[in-house]
């Protein structure tokens, strides 16, 4: 598979084309300017892949087309195009309601929604940071005061790898659940810390997270995170992207959804 | 010259007592406000980190004007003055004045209390009988509040102890309670998945907790729905035109109709038809 992030020249008054599923991305090089322009398909599905095509330059004041200037040296002749995970944690549920016996452990396996991120000339600081499928937003707390804003997958957890679909604008995370607690665990839903993971290249040319482990300890809410150095399911080329956020020693998650969970969407009334 | 000063008993009061008073009250006041201003600054600024803007601004209101007193006691207790006789007639005046000023005090009291209860900070979006306005600040005798069309408004602490008060940035996600009505042709199951649709392709509309289908009653002309969505608090008026204007693109859609009210006449115990006129101007 071809990848779409790394670095493009751009000739001076040239318009390249990029199509990544609904995002669609134009970059335009002018004299002392850069112009990105973006627009969003409706269809989350959607699955062109379309790299670096040269193109005419949409005009701004089309419908839902997203126009940024940047000004820059003349010398700049190059942007370069990276993945990132997104600035939330993402919410997965499982297809079914999930039992994790006590002292038992299981490997979930999503698939994260991804940014795209435009940056000059190998500069660190990115000119556009954009979902190239805008999730939908969602609550994850124990009720609607307390809690954390976070991004709902459509697509949900599997148990099994070769039934996730593999799309080049999504990454692939293995969450590795360890149910340390006298108790059984009920998952429906999973919250994954996504904003301090890294992302990696398969040798396939995917892109996958490196593989976390959630530790439930006791009957409490909390789970201990811990992350791996790299992806364990696959042979990792490189670390493309780092994380957003960085992770504390200890740090503890309400991964299940506790509460909410249980009383389910009584909070409504 | 010098006769005439030892006459009017100047330079006897230069060298006199109570002229080393005078020069002392005046030093104990000028450094004592000095004192007074930097040491209530410096409480604020250290409690800064733990308490919120407004009680940092009280502790060094009341530190100052504690300090204060003290200084002015002390000054005049340099210039002579018998505190025990100045504070007998102050419990005297203290009486009159209380009277005088009892709605400052209840406000001021009812300002101590809305700090210590916490119910909005500065920042905050709150109703007010019905006028909605930012908490510009929470002061000793009122809070001043800036409206969406930028007028300021002050209300006394008075009767926000007293009145019900909405805070609408309390919690971080709100909830949408859109109004639906369609017409009696209409299956209500339909709309419902018309409705859930449009919730669902809308990424700031909250997946969790779900939108909330509620069938109202019968209306007079319109069966009466409620679709409640959520949204994170700063999302909530792009949420209100979104969906009302992405419903009534659905409804359009799928031919679903949003009736006007309806009106039947009834033109007496005889009921004939009504009658009609046909128009045909040549086209």
């Amino acid at each position: 598979m071809d990848n779409w992030w790394g670095d493009y020249e751009v000739a001076t008054n040239q318009t390249l084309r990029w199509q990544l599923g609904p995002k669609t991305l134009w970059i335009t090089r002018g004299d002392s300017e850069w112009r990105v322009a973006g627009a969003s398909g409706q269809d989350r599905l959607d699955e062109r892949l379309v790299i670096a095509e040269p193109a005419e330059e949409p005009a701004g004041d089309d419908d839902g087309i997203d126009v940024r200037r940047f000004a820059s040296r003349s010398g700049n002749r190059s942007v370069r195009l990276g993945p990132a995970l997104p600035d939330l944690p993402v919410v997965v549920r499982t297809t079914k309601p999930f039992v994790v016996p006590a002292m038992e452990e299981t490997t979930l396996f999503l698939s994260a929604p991804l940014w795209l991120r435009v940056y000059l000339d190998g500069r660190e600081a990115e000119l556009v940071d954009t979902p190239i499928a805008r999730p939908s937003d969602t609550w994850f707390g124990p009720d609607t005061m307390t809690g954390e804003l976070c991004y709902a997958l459509r697509t949900s957890a599997r148990l099994h790898l070769e039934h996730l679909p593999r799309r080049p604008h999504r990454a692939i995370s293995a969450v590795r659940i360890q149910n340390n607690a006298p108790s059984a665990l009920h998952i429906e839903k999973l919250k994954v810390p996504v904003p301090y993971l890294s992302l990696f290249v398969s040798d396939e040319g995917y892109l996958w997270t490196e593989a976390l482990t959630l530790e439930r300890e006791e009957d409490s809410g909390s789970t201990k995170v811990r992350l791996d150095d790299r992806p364990t399911q696959i042979v990792a080329t490189e670390r493309i992207a780092r994380p957003r956020k960085k992770m504390s020693k200890g740090f503890l998650l309400d991964a299940f959804g506790g509460l909410f969970a249980r009383k389910g969407k009584k909070h409504n009334e | 010259m010098s006769e005439l000063f030892s006459n009017l008993g100047v330079s006897d009061f230069v060298t006199s007592d109570r002229m080393l008073g005078l020069v002392r009250a005046v030093l104990i006041l000028v450094v004592g406000i000095l004192v007074a201003r930097l040491a209530s600054k410096a409480a604020a600024r250290g409690l800064r980190r733990r308490a919120s803007a407004q009680e940092a601004m009280l502790v060094r209101r009341l530190s100052y004007y504690v300090l204060l007193a003290l200084v002015v006691t002390s000054a005049l207790h340099q210039l002579g003055f018998n505190l025990g006789v100045l504070l007998g007639a102050a419990g005297v005046l203290t009486v009159a004045l209380g009277f005088a000023s009892q709605t400052s005090v209840s406000n001021l009291i009812s300002g101590l209390f809305l700090i210590a209860e916490r119910s909005f900070v500065v920042g905050d979006l709150l109703d007010v009988n019905g006028r909605l306005g930012f908490v510009i600040s929470i002061d000793l005798l009122s809070v001043k509040l800036r409206t969406f069309d930028n007028l300021m408004m002050r209300v006394p602490n008075e009767e926000m102890i007293k009145t019900t008060v909405l805070n609408l940035t309390r919690f971080p996600i709100r909830r949408l309670d859109l109004q639906v009505g369609v017409a009696y042709k209409e299956d209500t199951e339909r709309v419902r998945k018309i409705l859930f649709g449009v919730a669902d392709r809308n990424p700031i509309c909250l997946d969790e907790p779900a939108p909330l289908f509620i069938y109202k009653g019968y209306g007079d002309s319109a069966l009466e729905l409620q679709f409640s969505v959520w949204a994170k608090r700063e999302n909530f008026l792009v949420l209100r035109n979104t969906m009302q204007e992405e419903i009534k693109r659905a409804f359009d859609e799928h031919g679903i109709e949003i009736p006007f009210p309806h009106r039947t006449l009834y033109t007496g115990s005889v009921t004939e038809p009504f009658p009609v006129r046909m128009v045909n101007d040549g086209a």
